[in-house]
């Protein structure tokens, strides 16, 4: 169970709790398709049973031990060619949050993933919902893993794991609220560029050496360098600059 | 499902011993918590999915004919393009018929759509878009195979406004 937020102007002003739930994102959609869909609802849960990630990965999380909301804003400020700045928000915000109890040590994984040293603590899933040709409302769906000691893919971690301490979700919640609302803000006062520059600077392996496997398995070696505005990764591997969509390169040492 | 269907499962759910039911259905979703804090939510989903299995598009590389073909009797090659309209990709990304893999196609061959109605998936670097169509009309092919990538502006599906 989730309390509204208090210190935000947007997020979290209307907070609907399911304590079990097939997925965040599905339940939001449905408020926006009969018409409820207001700037900043939120929807949480205990328990997501078909929770999504790319494609058909499941993403399994026990019950009432990490934070799983679905936040519905308007982005209808925003160009359809722009999205990739909003993915820059959420993990911006996520990130801060993370940092506020973990430290320095956590770092964006291009596109949407969040890390802490090679454990991944935070899993994101935006869909969009266009009008036209144009954005007119987004939801974020934001898993952080909280509380949950044991996890199935080797590469997850949680806030317990790491620190030791256990945490209580509201709190978590609201600092996600908050910088969540903070950075959205900052996106829709035009704040474009200094966005990207802080999540180039929060991007994992960005600007160091390592190696990264193509499509075809073929590794190179190459460094991030940028990322362009429609969000493909920019690496220059010796003189080449090679530019990768999602699911095209995959991130090996 | 039938309000009574709901009461009486809401008293076969009463009379168990079960603390707590999520039922989903293609037409809704019903969850019945037995605590204090009492929630009920039924959520009449927005979709509503057809009862027909999908058809399948066996392999849309060869030049396909379409299950249903409304216009074949009168309308000439030439005047279908002309005379259908084109529901078009608004960005870059890849192309997907369905919400997840195991789900249905938003719209199949045949299908009416309304103005607004949810067509395809585009996704652009792990976001994933909602198209919806701008225009109302019966579907007359769909342009696209499933997971591939189309550019800004290319048509997806070809609709008889009709």
């Amino acid at each position: 169970m989730y309390k509204s937020l208090a210190k935000t102007s947007i997020v979290g002003k209307k907070v609907i709790f399911m304590p079990s739930c097939h997925s965040t994102n599905d339940i939001c959609a449905e408020f926006v398709t009969a018409g409820q869909g207001e700037n900043g609802l939120v929807i949480a849960t205990d328990y997501q049973t078909n929770g999504r990630g790319q494609g058909a990965n499941l993403w399994v999380s026990d019950k009432g031990e990490n934070l799983i909301i679905s936040v519905l804003l308007d982005t209808s400020f925003l160009a359809v060619s722009q999205q990739f700045y909003l993915n820059m928000v959420v993990c911006l915000s996520i990130l801060e949050v993370l940092k506020n109890f973990l430290g320095e040590n956590v770092k964006i994984k291009w596109p949407n993933d969040i890390y802490y040293s090679d454990k991944k603590v935070c899993g994101v899933l935006i869909q969009n919902i266009l009008k036209g040709t144009s954005m007119e409302y987004s939801i974020v769906g934001i898993g952080i893993n909280v509380n949950q000691v044991e996890f199935s893919p080797e590469n997850a971690a949680s806030l317990r794991m790491i620190t030791g301490k256990w945490y209580e979700l509201q709190t978590i919640f609201e600092l996600t609220g908050e910088k969540l609302e903070k950075y959205y803000l900052l996106l829709k006062d035009g704040n474009n560029e200094s966005l990207k520059r802080l999540y180039l600077k929060n991007l994992l392996w960005y600007q160091e050496a390592h190696n990264f496997a193509l499509k075809s398995g073929e590794e190179i070696k190459g460094m991030i360098t940028d990322v362009e505005e429609s969000g493909r990764l920019i690496i220059k591997s010796g003189e080449v600059i090679h530019r990768f969509g999602y699911q095209e390169i995959r991130f090996v040492r | 499902m039938k309000t009574k269907e709901i009461r009486d499962l809401i008293d076969f759910i009463s009379k168990s011993g079960l603390n707590e039911v999520n039922i989903e259905t293609d037409e809704l979703k019903l969850s019945v918590k037995r605590n204090a804090d009492v929630q009920t939510q039924i959520v009449e989903s927005g979709a509503v999915h057809p009862v027909a299995a999908p058809v399948v598009n066996a392999n849309p590389y060869v030049p396909s004919i379409p299950a249903a073909k409304p216009a074949e009797d009168n309308t000439p090659g030439e005047e279908q393009t002309v005379k259908y309209a084109e529901i078009k990709s608004p960005m870059i990304g890849t192309f997907y018929r369905s919400p997840n893999p195991e789900s249905d196609s938003f719209i199949k061959v045949g299908d009416t759509v309304s103005s607004g109605q949810t067509v395809c998936v585009i996704e652009a670097m792990k976001l994933f878009n909602e198209i919806e169509a701008e225009i109302g009309g019966t579907i007359i092919k769909v342009l696209v195979e499933d997971a591939s990538p189309v550019e800004y502006d290319q048509p997806l599906f070809l609709v008889d406004p009709a």
